[in-house]
């Protein structure tokens, strides 16, 4: 089951990538030598028992925190030789997030939401795109609304949206449906999908659940800050399967 | 519109009642200043006209070249002038009349016993000079001194000494001298000059009681004749002046009047509205940052969302700023509302409590407009400037950590700082309201009386202690709201819990 991303192109990969948080006795390796590759155009799940380092490998792998040594790119460029501004424009220019919870700024409408990476980067984008996005996460009508004026899953739609807006090389998701019911988890993730695979964008997702994990090309397993497995054309049972193999040992 | 703006303005919309505290210290201050300002200028214009008025008659002032300043004095007395020159120069050409103005200080007793005037104001004696057009008092009722013993008095302290008319009292030069009203005086149109108490003799008890030596005037007052200009009288004067002794125009005399009025009445005045709005204002610096750097620690996910967004330091740093620029503008602009209606307050207050304020419309220069706008101003983004770089150093990690968002003790030290000057700035300025009229009054009768008498240095200003000794605890259990209170009160828990559904 072990096999790789062949010789596509990836759009974002780590190698021996480690992070350590703190220092001396309470010193944590949340990440203990990763190396691995997302496939551009392609939909990757992350999975793991809690702690074992998915949201750790996310925020390294995405810019948003640095390694304590390896590497970590984006296309062609090495995160760990980017200063901090440079660092904020690649991932206002490159990449998409979606978080588990707060991800829409309160005071902004929807529209100014998906709008807002655009408008940090003085961008007019691509209206057609945008529009398109609108219809395509359902939220024509709520476009003038403050995201307290919505339900959880419509937030996270509007998130998806913005992740999408500047057609970014790679959209990162952290348990984008943890909050979520199952049916608007459902939505959510199948937004996800048909991002990566219609539109040919590259996706990376952490999540718990093996439901949602299926709706991926494939998956990965981390346990302990190491890759320990991966898992192509996933089906929500045989992930299961394979969370429950890695619970009993420990 | 820029994002940063766009971004800052919807948090104001969102975030109203915040800034209400801020906004408040920054209005008071800017209040404060730009009625100081207005008041001071109203003030000096009302001087002008005031001694303007009273002197208008006089045409030329003769005195001592020279002061000779003494110490503890700020500026110099002048050596006085001999009576006997209002003669020589009376025969000058073009001159109408020159008449010896002889001052001292002289205080009337009251119908009760009691000295009018107390501790406070000063208590002036002179010569009742009897050219209308050269006496700056005018006679209300009754006559002019003939008889010794003789006097007219200003209206005002008449009625505080429970004096009428035929009255027999005694004058303190401070020998005591038995003196009849005969005649009550107004000066300016008003009862007195400020709360100075004048007592007019006839010019042969002036120079028994008033001067040193006999003979001694504090200047020669000169009108001139019919198409005769001031400053061709004071040239027509000068060949006949012994040497030591000058004549200046009485537009320059008039014009001196008013600066040194204003130099010590004004100063004093407008130190004190000054120290209020400067209290204010170092309110409104703490309000004001402690505010934002309590509006930046709550928006430590906000800012940090916007941070993994790809919002720049610099565009974050912005949007604080831009917040706190709107909020100083707004402020600071209605605070400039509030400094002319201070000013109108006040001039409106002064007759009430017995000053009469110099009559006029308020004078609101370009400078008490742009001065107080820029100070607010600057104060608000100067204090905003510390939170708004900070947050934009916010780590964009921040935004998906749930952790409790900063309530360091640094922040509730400034909470409690910014509490202490608020209510001390609430107990300062209750104070000033309440003492400050009388400090004025004896401030004004201070500087008014100086201004008079400094040729003859015999009266000391007053000093205004007997009211800036007023306890200032009485003021501070006020339930006043104090400017920096709202958002003093706000620091403590982490923010509510923003998770969706
Ligand atoms: N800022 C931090 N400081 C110290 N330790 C940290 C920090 N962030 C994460 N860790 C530790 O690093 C390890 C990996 O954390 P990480 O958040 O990546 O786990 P995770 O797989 O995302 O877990 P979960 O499924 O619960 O979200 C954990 O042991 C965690 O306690
Ligand atoms: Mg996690």
């Amino acid at each position: 089951m072990t096999t790789t991303a062949t010789t596509t192109r990836t759009a974002a990969r780590v190698a021996d990538a480690v992070k350590v948080y703190g220092a001396g006795d309470t010193a944590v390796r949340a990440l203990d030598g990763v190396t691995l590759g997302f496939p551009a155009g392609r939909f990757t799940a992350i999975m793991g028992p809690s702690g074992s380092g998915k949201s750790t490998l996310l925020h390294c792998a995405a810019g948003l925190d640095t390694l304590t040594s390896g590497s970590a790119h984006i296309g062609d460029t090495e995160l760990g030789g980017l200063d901090d501004r440079r660092l904020t424009l690649l991932r206002r220019d490159r990449i998409g997030f979606v978080f588990q919870a707060f991800n829409l700024v309160p005071t902004l409408t929807v529209a100014e939401n998906i709008r807002l990476p655009l408008d940090l980067a003085d961008r007019r984008g691509d209206p057609e795109w945008i529009d398109a996005l609108v219809d395509v996460v359902g939220l024509r009508d709520r476009l003038h609304h403050r995201p307290s004026e919505l339900s959880g899953g419509q937030q996270q739609r509007v998130a998806v949206a913005r992740a999408f807006a500047g057609r970014p090389d790679v959209v990162f998701a952290d348990e984008p449906t943890g909050n979520l019911d199952s049916r608007a988890g459902g939505e959510v993730l199948g937004l996800l999908g048909r991002a990566a695979r219609d539109i040919a964008r590259t996706v990376v997702m952490v999540t718990h659940d093996p439901v949602a994990a299926a709706h991926a090309d494939e998956v990965v397993f981390l346990a302990d800050g190491r890759l320990v497995d991966r898992m192509a054309s996933p089906t929500a049972d045989r992930v299961l399967d394979r969370m429950k193999a890695f619970e009993v040992p420990s | 519109m820029t994002t940063s703006v766009r971004l800052s303005l919807s948090s104001l919309r969102a975030h109203r009642r915040r800034f209400a505290g801020t906004f408040l210290a920054v209005f008071l201050g800017v209040s404060f200043l730009a009625g100081t300002l207005v008041m001071g200028d109203t003030l000096r214009a009302g001087f002008d006209t005031m001694f303007g008025d009273a002197t208008a008659g006089t045409d030329a002032v003769v005195r001592g070249a020279d002061t000779i300043t003494t110490p503890g004095e700020g500026q110099g007395a002048r050596r006085p002038v001999d009576t006997g020159l209002a003669a020589t120069l009376a025969r000058v050409p073009g001159v109408a009349a020159a008449v010896p103005d002889i001052q001292g200080a002289g205080q009337l007793v009251g119908s009760d016993g009691r000295p009018v005037g107390g501790q406070g104001p000063p208590t002036l004696a002179g010569n009742w000079i009897t050219d209308p057009r050269l006496n700056p008092y005018r006679l209300a009722e009754g006559r002019a001194p003939e008889r010794p013993g003789e006097v007219v008095v200003n209206r005002g302290a008449a009625e505080k000494g429970g004096l009428r008319l035929g009255d027999s009292t005694v004058l303190r030069t401070p020998d005591p001298v038995r003196v009849t009203v005969v005649g009550l005086a107004t000066f300016g149109g008003e009862d007195g000059m400020g709360q100075v108490t004048f007592t007019g003799m006839t010019r042969a008890d002036a120079e028994k009681y008033l001067t040193a030596r006999p003979g001694e005037a504090a200047s020669i007052l000169v009108r001139a004749a019919p198409g005769i200009g001031q400053q061709e009288l004071v040239d027509r004067l000068a060949p006949a002046l012994p040497r030591g002794v000058e004549a200046i125009t009485g537009q320059e005399s008039a014009q001196e009047n008013t600066d040194m009025v204003s130099s010590r009445f004004l100063t004093l005045f407008t130190t004190f509205l000054l120290v209020f709005s400067g209290v204010a204002l170092l309110v409104a610096t703490f309000s004001i940052h402690n505010t934002f750097a309590i509006v930046v620690a709550q928006r430590t996910r906000e800012n940090a969302l916007l941070r993994a967004l790809g919002a720049s330091r610099r565009q974050v740093t912005a949007a604080t700023l831009v917040e706190a620029s709107a909020v100083a503008v707004t402020a600071s602009a209605a605070g400039l509302a509030g400094g002319v209606g201070i000013a109108a307050g006040l001039q409106a207050l002064f007759p009430a409590i017995g000053f009469p304020f110099p009559g006029g419309d308020l004078v609101v220069t370009a400078l008490s407009l742009t001065l107080p706008l820029a100070v607010g101003v600057l104060v608000c983004l100067g204090s905003a400037l510390l939170p708004a770089v900070r947050a934009g150093r916010t780590a964009p990690l921040a935004a998906l950590r749930d952790t409790a968002v900063d309530s360091s003790a640094a922040s509730r030290t400034r909470a409690v700082t910014g509490l202490a000057l608020a209510g001390l700035a609430v107990a300062t300025t209750l104070t000033g309201v309440l003492v400050s009229p009388s400090v004025w009054l004896a401030g004004t009768g201070a500087a008014l009386a100086w201004s008079r008498s400094s040729s003859s240095a015999r009266s000391p200003p007053a000093p205004p202690s007997a009211s800036s000794a007023r306890p200032w605890t009485g003021c501070a259990a006020s339930p006043a709201p104090s400017p920096g209170a709202t958002p003093c009160a706000a620091p403590g828990g982490p923010p509510p819990p923003r998770a969706p559904s």
